[in-house]
């Protein structure tokens, strides 16, 4: 009997956000409806270590990534270092406001940053003044059931500042959105497999792990071990889209800046 | 390596049911609110094997109970008689109407049955006649939530007579109640093991099988798995309080009839 070896969650994890439609590189689609060009310049307000403006830069585009974190804006700095991005620029700042100019993104993207900014009025109308007219932005924040569960086992730490102060209900990310004067090109629910895995990797990890993406517990191993075999099932695709619809770990919206406002 | 013995899901299941306060031997009650005395008569409508019924007959009232498919009556009868019920009958009926007389139980239970049938206000209505004015109802559907997840595998017939032929959301299951001119006391969600349960096993059983309750395919084993070691974690019901409020299986209404 030899040992069985652990499943890695964030391996499981990113295997189903390429098979929700992220970071194509066949057809060079950032997600679903935005094609990043070679010509293109795209900002990511918020980059956190990098994975979605790496990807950008992976596609030869201009990029521009701003982080409040200076650790985690030399990580994506280091790792872009290193891709065809024929320009990059890093900046570090709270982004309030951005400091870049007008009218400058072809595509901004802010994911899982809304959630932990005092006024997402003020934020939404600076990734506004940055996107060219006609531009793209990618925009996501924690769906507002997957929180409740959080909200179960996490520590008190995940709803204070400076994470989490503010949970998005139904609708009310689309009406940001519009009240900025954005059209909502389209609508997606992604990562329900991080909705469960996260609850229960709090209620069995260590006081000491921060977010545990990694917990050695039998509950979350039986989690990401399921959740393998449903990605290997041929229906396995409906689980996850079902799933998807009730129990999203990620709102996601796709909007673009009109021409003429 | 075989002796760790795989956890069964109907006894995982059972055991949140105890945990979300039914079948509460310690204090009599069915379910949180709903108590079952010797002295009470208790009417289940559509018991299916009697599990149910059979909580209330072991606390000593006279039971009636009613299905329309003969195998599940028998088996229902067969555990009732040898239960301290003080007395019991078993009807076969499709219970259109219900031949039991006005103003008989001082409990009526109707779970799991409102989905089947073609019109559940006039279902309904027929409950409430047959329960005395002042008594209270437990009636239960599946979640809206949960059947969504159910019809990604599960195969047609599913949602076809005989059966699942309505889905109710929560304000429906709610307004049905009330507009029977009903009192809600209790309007609870439950079951979440059995909401990931379902999809999970019918997407990986043999097909025709039947109900795949009882499924040794690696996926459902790792559900149950994991369940039955979050049943036995000191935290364990924070996740499954949180689950049944986003993902019940069922929704479960007390109600009470006026006097």
């Amino acid at each position: 009997m030899t040992a069985r070896t652990r499943p890695y969650a964030p391996d499981v994890g990113m295997r189903d956000r390429v098979k929700e439609g992220w970071c194509n590189g066949k057809t060079g689609q950032l997600t679903e409806g935005v094609v990043v060009r070679s010509t293109d310049t795209v900002i990511d307000v918020g980059c956190g270590y990098g994975g979605l403006i790496g990807f950008c830069a992976g596609q030869g585009a201009r990029t521009i990534f701003i982080d409040v974190d200076t650790e985690r804006l030399l990580a994506t700095e280091n790792s872009i270092k290193a891709s065809p991005a024929h320009a990059y620029r890093a900046i570090h700042s709270d982004c309030d406001p951005i400091p870049l100019d007008q009218e400058m993104g072809d595509i901004v993207i802010c994911t899982e940053v809304l959630e932990h900014v005092r006024d997402p009025h003020r934020l939404m109308s600076e990734l506004v003044r940055i996107t060219k007219p006609g531009g793209k932005l990618v925009i996501t924040v924690p769906d507002g059931r997957a929180e409740i569960f959080a909200a179960a086992t996490a520590p008190d730490s995940y709803f204070v500042e400076p994470n989490h102060i503010r949970v998005f209900a139904t609708g009310e990310l689309e009406a940001l959105i519009v009240e900025a004067g954005l059209a909502i090109e389209s609508e997606h629910h992604t990562g329900c497999f991080w909705a469960f895995y996260l609850p229960l990797s709090w209620l069995t990890a260590r006081d000491d792990d921060d977010v545990p993406v990694d917990n050695p517990h039998p509950i979350t191993d039986h989690w990401t071990r399921l959740w393998q075999g449903v990605q290997k099932h041929p229906k396995g695709e409906a689980i996850r889209e079902a799933f998807n619809q009730v129990l999203p770990r990620t709102h996601c919206i796709v909007a673009s800046k009109p021409v003429s406002t | 390596m075989n002796n760790v013995k795989r956890p069964r899901s109907a006894s995982v299941g059972l055991k949140d049911r105890t945990l979300e306060g039914w079948f509460n031997r310690e204090t009599g009650e069915l379910a949180t609110g709903v108590p079952v005395r010797a002295s009470d008569t208790v009417i289940d409508v559509g018991c299916g094997d009697g599990g149910v019924i059979g909580f209330c007959a072991s606390q000593g009232a006279e039971v009636i109970f009613i299905d329309r498919d003969k195998v599940r009556l028998e088996r229902t009868e067969a555990r009732v008689a040898e239960s301290a019920a003080r007395s019991y009958r078993g009807i076969l009926s499709d219970c259109d109407p219900i031949p039991v007389a006005d103003a008989t139980g001082d409990l009526v239970i109707c779970t799991e049955v409102l989905e089947h049938v073609p019109d559940p206000a006039m279902f309904l209505a027929e409950l409430v006649r047959i329960t005395k004015p002042g008594s209270k109802l437990l009636l239960t559907v599946p979640d809206s939530r949960s059947e969504e997840l159910v019809a990604a595998t599960a195969p047609v017939e599913y949602f076809q007579e005989p059966n699942h032929i309505r889905v109710f959301s929560v304000d429906d299951f709610k307004s049905l109640v009330l507009n029977a001119d009903l009192e809600i006391e209790s309007h609870q969600f439950l079951g979440c093991f059995w909401s990931i349960f379902w999809p999970l096993s019918w997407m990986t059983c043999k097909p025709g099988g039947g109900l795949p309750i009882d499924n040794d395919d690696p996926i459902v084993e790792n559900w149950v798995s994991l369940w039955a070691h979050l049943q036995r974690h000191p935290d364990g019901e924070k996740i499954r309080n949180a689950l049944n409020q986003l993902l019940p299986k069922s929704q479960s209404i007390v109600a009470r009839k006026p006097m």
